[in-house]
């Protein structure tokens, strides 16, 4: 490690560099300017490893770093592997509250110089600067999903770290789920295949904050929104679309779909029927408002779901198994639709399903998982283009893609999907 | 939509016709069994009809039918109140259920008319003790299918409200009330029924008017065509208070179309 030295005038070049602190009240950047400690890295260094204390966060002045454990397919990060443009912050950790250790490694691929602040020492001064700082602060910490430079603040980000679920109902301890890690994008379509009981809908259900865990902790934009000892609150930036209708049969379509807009007072009446209307037209559904869930079938019912959970503008929408039961027909029209709406949304979505067709034809990556505990098995990235049709399902990427996935799963999810289908037959 | 209305309509005004026709059919076969000689003790329909006009002039004909109603109304309201009062806080907390699930168990076994005696100590007047009994008839239905009501509220719908961001007011008025509603009106209708067999009872034992009053003198007098006239009066006096009941339930529950 060889100190050197940076004028002030360059420190702030670098600064200015980040998209977010660049815009920061100039008071503070210079504060920042005072503090930050110019380090330089060997090649191959590790600027910090795995559990590490999270004390310091980063600004690359020059060189290239790398997240090794990004790479690695049983893991589900979803920050940038690559740190190599200037300017460019990585080590967020330091700066996210109650993240005290570091998940991944820092690695230098070239010889690194970098300006090194300290977490606890930010936050407290970004604080001293009431509600810019705590912009600033709340800007940074959603920005850590990595790709910063093209996501900007976007809400949507999923966070799952170390999250074990044990059900103890009868002093016999079931572990449903054990140790899993899951991090989700903002905007990214994520799909969990598995076997009927491997606790995907356990995590989907934490998640959604119906559920408790037992260890771990579950982050959306940098908050916590589940961790053991707590009873989570479900709320509308979480909307969940259920495996069957879950639409009040009490309530007709229209009432069904605005009346959470208008609960949380982000709507009235008027401007939530519109929109409604506007969704319902998308797909396909003009003329239902009026009737009760019981009259329409059971694909139209999945679509108004979905369409109740988007209206309320929910971070993420998680779905749990929704077109179970639903015939093929149908499920392709609703898979259409999802699609649609996906696209003119760019919501977060988890989709949890039985189906690996239809993952793919989904989603931009697919988990698989295994029972007994539940874990992470294995990933799979789908760089199939957007949008989507139906053309897709004969197109020879897809099925060359759907061949090396089955090939990939076969041995590892065969097995546990098997072995978890006995289970619960 | 129109051609849609229109069929249900011809289908309500097909089964009201068939209804009407499975009456006439009834009477017809009784009529006939007299008729051949099959029913020797009791009158025809055609007896019936020829002697009706007479008792139902009678001033206390109205009268039975108001003070039966009466005693219905009251013990129905009272026990729709209470149950509702008591039922809905037992539905909502387990631990009240847990609590008070034995006790209401060993008491529901009870038939109304096994209170006669204890209410006739109880209660300064007769009026009171039928009224008291005939709630009790309609009370545990009532309780019963609301605790069942709530019970049986899909666990989606309340996680669903609860995502929507719905509080706890909107989740006891938009979830709960409707949710638990079709299972209060099968209370309902179950205990409407039941207020007219306990009222028929309790007239009969301790009543001076009412329907079941009338139908006991009309025995005590020899007099078969009274007998009949009474039946039929309790008969058509239940058809309509469950008549009425369903068709508040229908206007309540606009979404449980058949």
């Amino acid at each position: 490690m060889i100190m050197n030295s940076l004028t002030n005038g360059e420190k702030l070049r670098f600064l200015k560099l980040n998209s977010f602190l660049g815009g920061a009240d100039d008071g503070l950047l210079r504060a920042i300017v005072e503090h930050a400690k110019f380090v330089e890295f060997e090649k191959n260094a590790f600027i910090y490893s795995r559990k590490d204390k999270a004390d310091n966060f980063y600004i690359l002045v020059e060189g290239q770093v790398g997240h090794p454990e990004v790479q690695a397919a049983e893991e589900q990060f979803s920050i940038a592997p690559i740190i190599n443009i200037p300017g460019q912050l990585f080590g967020f950790a330091a700066i996210v509250q109650g993240m005290p250790e570091r998940i991944i490694s820092a690695h230098c691929e070239k010889v690194t110089k970098v300006l090194a602040i300290d977490g606890v020492w930010f936050q407290n001064l970004c604080k001293s600067y009431q509600e810019h700082g705590f912009e600033l602060l709340r800007t940074l910490a959603w920005a850590y999903t990595g790709h910063e430079h093209k996501i900007g603040g976007r809400a949507g980000w999923v966070s799952i770290r170390n999250v074990g679920k044990i059900y103890d109902p009868y002093g016999k301890a079931v572990v449903a789920v054990e140790d899993c890690s899951i991090e989700i994008r903002p905007g990214e379509f994520v799909a969990i295949v598995g076997p009927s009981g491997c606790g995907k809908s356990t995590l989907l259900n934490a998640i959604a904050g119906f559920d408790s865990i037992t260890s771990g902790v579950i982050y959306l934009d940098g908050e916590i929104v589940n961790k053991p000892g707590d009873k989570p609150i479900p709320g509308p930036d979480r909307m969940v679309v259920f495996q069957s209708n879950a639409l009040f049969p009490w309530a007709s379509i229209m009432e069904n779909l605005i009346c959470g807009p208008i609960a949380q007072g982000k709507m009235n009446e008027d401007e939530a029927k519109k929109k409604a209307q506007n969704l319902l037209d998308k797909v396909g559904l003009s003329d239902i408002g009026d009737l009760y869930p019981a009259a329409i079938s059971g694909g139209m019912g999945r679509r108004v779901e979905i369409i109740r959970a988007l209206l309320n503008d929910p971070r993420v929408v998680l779905l749990d198994e929704p077109f179970r039961g639903v015939d093929a027909l149908t499920k392709s029209v609703t898979h259409n639709a999802l699609l649609e709406l996906y696209d003119l949304t760019h919501k977060t979505v988890m989709f949890i399903t039985h189906d690996l067709e239809e993952a793919i034809y989904l989603a931009d990556r697919v988990l698989v998982m295994a029972s007994r505990p539940g874990h992470i098995k294995q990933t799979i990235q789908v760089n199939l283009p957007r949008p989507r049709n139906l053309k897709l399902l004969s197109s020879p990427e897809f099925l060359k893609l759907k061949e090396e996935v089955i090939g990939a799963v076969h041995e590892e999810a065969v097995k546990a999907f098997i072995s978890g289908e006995r289970e619960h037959a | 939509m129109k051609n849609l209305s229109a069929l249900f309509k011809n289908i309500w005004s097909r089964t009201l016709f068939e209804g009407v026709l499975g009456v006439i059919g009834f009477f017809v076969v009784w009529q006939l069994a007299r008729t051949l000689g099959l029913l020797i003790a009791l009158p025809g329909p055609l007896e019936v009809i020829e002697g009706a006009p007479e008792m139902i002039t009678q001033g206390n004909y109205l009268l039975s039918w108001s003070s039966s109603a009466k005693r219905v109304f009251f013990g129905f309201a009272i026990a729709v109140i209470m149950a509702l009062a008591i039922g809905v806080p037992i539905g909502m907390s387990r631990k009240l259920k847990e609590f008070s699930f034995p006790v209401l168990e060993i008491i529901r076994p009870i038939p109304p008319l096994a209170w006669l005696p204890i209410s006739i100590l109880f209660w300064p007047s007769s009026e009171l003790t039928m009224v008291f009994l005939t709630f009790l008839g309609a009370f545990f239905p009532i309780l019963i299918n609301i605790l069942a009501g709530i019970d049986g509220i899909d666990i989606r719908y309340i996680q669903a409200a609860r995502s929507l961001g719905a509080g706890k007011n909107a989740l006891f008025w938009k979830i709960l009330v409707p949710g638990a509603l079709p299972s209060l009106f099968t209370g309902l209708t179950i205990a409407i029924a039941i207020t007219w067999e306990v009222v028929i009872a309790a007239e009969m034992a301790s009543g001076d008017n009412g329907l079941g009053y009338m139908t006991w003198e009309s025995y005590m007098s020899h007099s078969m065509v009274g007998i009949l006239v009474g039946m039929l009066s309790i008969g058509i006096a239940g058809l309509i208070s469950s008549q009425i009941v369903s068709l508040i339930g229908r206007k309540l529950m606009p979404w449980l179309k058949k």
